[in-house]
């Protein structure tokens, strides 16, 4: 099989009430795949269990199997920080740390025990070009990060995801609190990083999901209804709940 | 999102409406070119073509109200593929519009000639070529997929309908006995030009409708959904060889758009 991550009959509770049920999807290595559907509808819970997001969730209880590489990350014995490494996470709010620029993309080597400082200067470079910012924070790399717009704080967060050199990254509403021109440019980011890793990005925006992505899912009531590529989702869904909530005729 | 939504339907009621109402100008105007031409009428030939601005204005007002549609609110599944299929539908209308124009040309080129024969040449042809123009607008007013897949087989009936008139009017030609003069030879050809494409353009249309309801394109396999049931109509042989006039049909078809086009 291609795939390399794989989740396989992912439900999940958060005390009673089911808020996923049995859901089933494959990512292909280097696909783009956005998770579309209402509010509630479950994608962010499922997202969220990639890389066991919802252990800080009290009362949250994940069933199923979530294999990365083949190995379950829902197993007790699964090293959580070096999981969520391997599994980056960009939020829907920009949240850098209250440091600088450089020290936002070097803390996660740093936590990983990297010492070499000029090891750690080239991975924060590339990990703010690959972000598609390092243009723009070249001349001031010591600057407070919460100096920066909006825009540059977002994709100074995905920079720092990148730093560890994740293979999956997920990204949740990442650009629902930007501009047009900032939005494009995490779009553009997005295109450009899906050459050496998977992306997973939940998405209300449904114009976004038809632009970036290569492959979409529905989520509806806590359930999977679709998961298409992109080209056949847009134009021609499988599943009449797909077409009434994409086209607008929901409820 | 639901403001969104009714916004969207709005505009797509009121796309459909219009292009409805190009069906039923176009629908008027095939009609006027085939009475005229049946009756030799300059005067209704006249009108027919002094109304072409009219679909020609429809056409143009369908285009910007996809555009603008495209833009404001970017419809996805059976939505865009509505728009993108209006987009192609006008184009055909405003062809078929241009085919009447064309008909309605002969008949006043020819009002003044003695001895109009052309009309029995071309009335079966006509009565078949309007017949699937209607259905096309009918399939098309009530989302008849299912019949819209049936009209594809039409195209090669067209074809040999034109192919028929042409042998005739050639055994007319080498005929010592017949009446037939050459300049009505061309004319009874140049309609019968005219009416296969009107025939083909409502194919088109019904394509369309059938891409609009299944999201699967039928373009270009009217002769693979064919099969066995292809209407047997083999043209009786004559002296010039079929294969010529075959060929001629089949160069016609690159020639249509340009030939067509340069009217409006």
């Amino acid at each position: 099989m291609n795939e390399h991550l794989l989740a396989r009959n992912v439900s999940v509770f958060y005390g009673q009430n089911k808020a996923l049920h049995e859901v089933s999807l494959n990512f292909e290595p280097r696909r783009v795949t956005a998770l579309i559907g209402p509010s509630g509808c479950g994608k962010s819970t499922f997202l969220r269990c990639l890389n066991r997001m919802n252990d800080l969730v009290p009362g949250a209880r994940v069933e199923g199997e979530i294999l990365l590489d083949g190995q379950d990350v829902n197993r007790a014995d699964t090293d959580v920080v070096s999981l969520r490494c391997r599994v980056g996470m960009v939020f829907q709010k920009p949240n850098p740390f209250p440091k600088s620029i450089y020290e936002n993309v070097a803390y996660g080597l740093r936590v990983n025990g990297l010492r070499d400082e000029g090891l750690i200067a080239e991975k924060v470079e590339l990990s703010l070009r690959r972000a598609a910012i390092f243009e723009e924070v070249k001349d001031r790399l010591q600057a407070p990060a919460l100096g920066l717009s909006g825009g540059q704080q977002q994709r100074l967060c995905i920079a720092r995801a990148l730093a560890v050199e994740p293979e999956v990254l997920l990204m949740d509403e990442p650009a629902s609190a930007l501009d047009p021109i900032a939005t494009q440019k995490i779009e553009e980011s997005i295109r450009e990083l899906r050459e050496s890793l998977s992306i997973i990005i939940v998405t209300h925006n449904m114009q976004q999901a038809a632009r970036v992505s290569d492959y979409t899912a529905f989520f509806y009531m806590g359930r999977l209804i679709e998961h298409n590529a992109t080209d056949v989702m847009f134009t021609r869904p499988s599943k009449k709940q797909t077409e009434d909530y994409i086209t607008g005729r929901f409820g | 999102m639901q403001q969104q939504a009714n916004y969207l339907q709005q505009l797509l009621v009121s796309l459909r409406t219009r292009l409805l109402v190009m069906c039923a100008s176009v629908g008027i105007a095939l009609e006027d070119a085939g009475k005229a031409l049946a009756a030799g009428d300059p005067g209704r030939a006249a009108s027919v073509i002094e109304n072409d601005a009219a679909i020609d204005a429809l056409e143009n007002e369908i285009d910007e109200m996809a555009l603008q549609l495209l833009a404001r609110t970017q419809p996805v599944a059976k939505d865009l593929r509505f728009v993108v299929s209006a987009l192609r539908m006008v184009v055909d209308l405003e062809r078929i519009g241009d085919e009447a124009v064309s008909m309605a040309e002969q008949t006043i080129l020819m009002q003044d000639k003695p001895g109009n024969g052309v009309v029995s040449y071309v009335r079966e042809m006509f009565y078949k070529a309007s017949e699937a123009f209607d259905r096309a607008v009918r399939v098309f007013r009530e989302n008849g997929a299912e019949e819209a897949l049936l009209m594809l087989r039409g195209d090669e009936e067209a074809v040999q309908s034109e192919v028929r008139i042409i042998q005739k009017v050639m055994e007319g030609l080498s005929d010592p006995e017949s009446s037939l003069e050459p300049y009505q030879a061309m004319h009874i050809i140049l309609v019968a030009r005219s009416l296969t494409r009107v025939w083909r353009r409502s194919i088109n249309i019904a394509e369309q409708v059938y891409f609009i309801s299944q999201g699967e394109s039928v373009k270009h396999k009217g002769e693979e959904r064919q099969g066995d049931t292809r209407p047997q109509l083999q043209p009786a042989p004559i002296a010039a060889p079929d294969e010529s006039i075959t060929m001629l049909h089949a160069a016609d078809e690159d020639d249509e758009d340009q030939d067509s086009g340069s009217r409006a």
